[in-house]
């Protein structure tokens, strides 16, 4: 794996270049504020906007507040990881900069864990600074909730986004065009989703990861060491595919 | 509770957001301004699309509207 600290390095960089950090930090941390600010002043909002209407909504509490959080920054991270990594691999082959890259004396499987190690820092940082502006405006404007709980379930959202950014680079491998690979991978993502309601099957869904994660919050001891194995598996699986594909390949 | 009661109780949270997206959006128009070459040609599209779609224009612009 020669040249893997050269290969972070130049990602790091064009992750700053490009403002991808930038951008990813900022959305997340947008709603880490505004989750919990509008859970709690959404429904007196509504009662001035029309003093007639009679509208019966319960105060909302933290733990729904980081549960809406969580619901929220799975979905958008889940379109940033798409939009930012769509591209990533073919449009570095095409462009000429991957054989550029590669004619040096490094690896190929250094480049693609470079693109994941540096895809997946950027998600973790933005996360952790979203879900800490988050909590902090849950406390003060909802009351406590359990920190433990909140810390595992950022992890478990981490694992999720380290899912969807390899699905996301073994895709960028195989199509030249960046939307079909972003098409597909969203599809998947979606389509995995949409199978946690299948009982026994659902159980294996990586999205598994942000019910159970959820489930902590409020208490609830079921678990899904299923999807977490599942989840480590198609990160290695998707990885080695990508490799395989741009093993050969004449750059 | 009546309207400005909400707004004074409401804005110390709100200011940190009012900061990140308005950075954003000025981020993004410095960019396309120094741009010479942008998705489809159109910098006034691009403009509108930043100033008027909040947070969504500035990130779609600073992801898919830049050409190298």
């Amino acid at each position: 794996m020669s040249g893997l600290g050269a290969f972070i390095k130049k990602e790091i960089k064009e992750q700053i270049k490009t403002y991808r950090f930038l951008i990813i930090a900022v959305v997340l941390l947008v709603i880490g504020l505004a989750t919990p600010l509008m859970l709690k002043y959404l429904p007196q909002i509504i009662k001035l906007a029309g003093e007639d209407i009679v509208i019966d909504i319960p105060l909302p509490t933290a733990v729904q507040a980081l549960t809406e959080y969580a619901d929220t920054i799975i979905q958008v991270g889940v379109l940033m990881v798409v939009l930012i990594a769509m591209g990533s691999i073919s449009g570095e082959i095409y462009k000429g900069t991957a054989a550029m890259v590669l004619s040096k004396p490094v690896s190929r499987v250094s480049f693609i864990l470079a693109k994941l190690f540096t895809l997946s820092t950027s998600f973790t940082a933005a996360l952790i600074l979203a879900s800490a502006a988050c909590y902090g405006y849950t406390t003060l404007l909802l009351g406590e909730a359990n920190l433990a709980a909140f810390l595992a379930l950022n992890g478990l959202l981490i694992l999720f986004f380290m899912v969807a950014i390899s699905l996301t680079l073994l895709l960028s491998s195989v199509f030249r065009n960046h939307l079909a690979a972003g098409g597909l991978a969203l599809v998947i993502l979606i389509g995995q989703a949409v199978m946690l309601n299948i009982p026994r099957l659902g159980d294996y869904m990586p999205a598994g990861l942000v019910s159970w994660g959820t489930g902590l919050l409020s208490g609830e001891e079921a678990s899904a060491w299923g999807a977490l194995r599942i989840s480590l598996a198609i990160i290695v699986t998707c990885l080695y595919l990508t490799w395989l594909r741009i093993r050969n390949k004449e750059l | 509770m009546d309207g400005l009661d909400i707004v004074i109780e409401i804005l110390p949270f709100i200011i940190p957001l009012f900061v990140l997206q308005l950075a954003l959006m000025i981020l993004a128009l410095v960019d396309l301004i120094q741009r010479e070459k942008v998705k489809g040609n159109n910098k006034v599209l691009w403009a509108l699309l930043i100033v008027l779609v909040n947070i969504i224009g500035p990130v779609v612009y600073l992801i898919i509207g830049r050409e190298e």
